[in-house]
């Protein structure tokens, strides 16, 4: 079966492992598994060799990623992913994609017309003399004027 | 080199050789010819043959004439060896190619976000006169965009929405089937994939020359002049001065020509409908000619005994 490398010959998987600590990929694995929220002395008792702190500090560096919701319940907080382990490989697939199309004029681009794609500084003080312009151009055609 | 590496170096050359040599021309009357029309339609027409038939004149001619003249005329043990000029442009056409394509999938691939993230963001809109189907989203700048060439979409700012009048935004939906009637965003994929060749600054000119154009034709398929120069004016203040629409698109700028269109709007407001293009069936009777005489044994030996010349020029 074909199987889809890029960025250096490593696959989509081998690409989020980097940008998640090893620590990280374990907690979010196993909260995967567990398919609903936990908290941080529930983890625990999956990783016995941590201290509660490490475990603590990796629970919330997840959650600043934005990979891991939570909830206040009590005293402690639940936590559960954000999204499930596809989502995340599509999400890591999709921006080294784009990063390999490059940036710049060169860069892969939309292909769209806009009505209005851009007001520069200096329209802005032009607003006022085209609407006047409009607004006589009415007036104009309201008096029957060509 | 065996014949086939033989051939399709010298196949890329052509195409290289050809392509930039016509796209020299073009640019060079590209200033004239472009500028000599005073229909819109008619300039992005013209505009848009000069930056692509260069490239479909070197594909034309690379693959339907020294091509078959290579494959037909060349022994099949030769060991002929090319000279530095045909290896140099067949680098050339070989990176202008891949350039192209890169871009092309690269817009496909951003195109496809763009849509299914507006859509998925956006609420489905019953728009009378929207030249596709069309939704209304939440967007910092005032958006009215069609997005994609098979199954374009339209997508328009709730602010925009609000803000204009029913005659206004009738001229706004108005224009944009313009864009969907012109085919300008499948013309916006075939000017990304026409390899920049021999110049890459030159072609990006060119390309915005055509946009500010089609622009232009868009208004003037309107027929309302006065309420889309409103509509300029009214969606131009949603936005705060100095800013853009956030997707690559305005990488390509065409910001200043906003001024320049509500003038030419308001000097003209009930303009003319304008002119077609050549009919589908001149271009037919152009290509089956060319095929023609392409085909013939006599003009192919001329060709390989010329390609023959090239390939062994320093």
């Amino acid at each position: 079966m074909a199987q889809f490398l890029m960025r250096g010959f490593r696959r989509p998987r081998a690409v989020m492992d980097s940008a998640l600590g090893s620590l990280e990929r374990q907690v979010l694995e196993r909260l995967w598994a567990l398919d609903r929220e936990a908290s941080v002395r529930e983890l625990l008792e999956d990783f016995d060799t941590l201290a509660y702190t490490t475990l603590m500090t990796t629970v919330d560096r997840l959650f600043k990623k934005r990979l891991l919701d939570r909830r206040r319940e009590g005293r402690a907080f639940l936590y559960k992913p954000r999204v499930s382990p596809e989502q995340l490989q599509r999400g890591v697939a999709a921006d080294v994609i784009d990063s390999l199309l490059g940036s710049g004029p060169e860069a892969a681009r939309p292909l769209m017309s806009t009505f209005i794609d851009a007001v520069e500084e200096r329209d802005g003080a032009l607003l006022d003399e085209l609407e006047a312009l409009i607004r006589d151009r009415r007036r104009g055609r309201g008096r029957g004027e060509p | 080199m065996n014949l086939a590496l033989l051939t399709a170096c010298t196949a890329l050359g052509v195409f290289a050789g050809v392509t930039g040599l016509a796209s020299l021309v073009a640019w060079a009357v590209a200033g004239r010819w472009a500028a000599g029309s005073r229909d819109a339609a008619r300039t992005a027409r013209r505009l848009f043959a000069l930056r692509v038939l260069p490239s479909l004149m070197g594909l034309v001619l690379a693959s339907g004439l020294a091509l078959p003249a290579f494959l037909l005329f060349e022994p099949r043990g030769t060991l002929e060896t090319p000279g530095w000029t045909v290896t140099v442009l067949a680098v050339a056409g070989a990176i202008g190619i891949a350039a192209g394509l890169r871009r092309g999938i690269g817009d496909w691939w951003a195109t496809r976000r763009l849509r299914s993230q507006w859509m998925r963001g956006g609420r489905p809109l019953t728009l009378a006169g929207a030249p596709a189907p069309a939704y209304g989203i939440r967007h910092p700048f005032p958006v009215v965009s069609v997005v994609g060439i098979l199954h374009p979409r339209l997508f328009v700012a709730e602010q925009v929405l609000e803000a204009l009048s029913e005659p206004e935004l009738a001229a706004v939906l108005a224009h944009e089937t313009g864009h969907v009637a012109a085919q300008d965003n499948l013309k916006r994929i075939a000017l990304r994939l026409a390899p920049a060749v021999p110049w890459l600054q030159a072609a990006r000119r060119l390309e915005e020359r055509w946009e500010q154009a089609t622009e232009e034709a868009a208004d003037e398929r309107t027929c309302a002049g006065l309420e889309l120069a409103a509509a300029l004016v009214k969606t131009a203040r949603l936005a705060s001065a100095g800013s853009r629409i956030d997707v690559p698109a305005a990488a390509l700028h065409r910001g200043g020509a906003l001024a320049r269109r509500v003038r030419r709007l308001i000097e003209a407001p009930e303009a003319v409908p304008p002119s077609s293009g050549p009919g589908g069936w001149m271009w037919g009777i152009g290509l089956a000619a060319a095929a023609g005489l392409a085909w013939s044994p006599l003009l192919l030996a001329s060709v390989h005994a010329l390609l023959e010349h090239l390939v062994h020029l320093p």
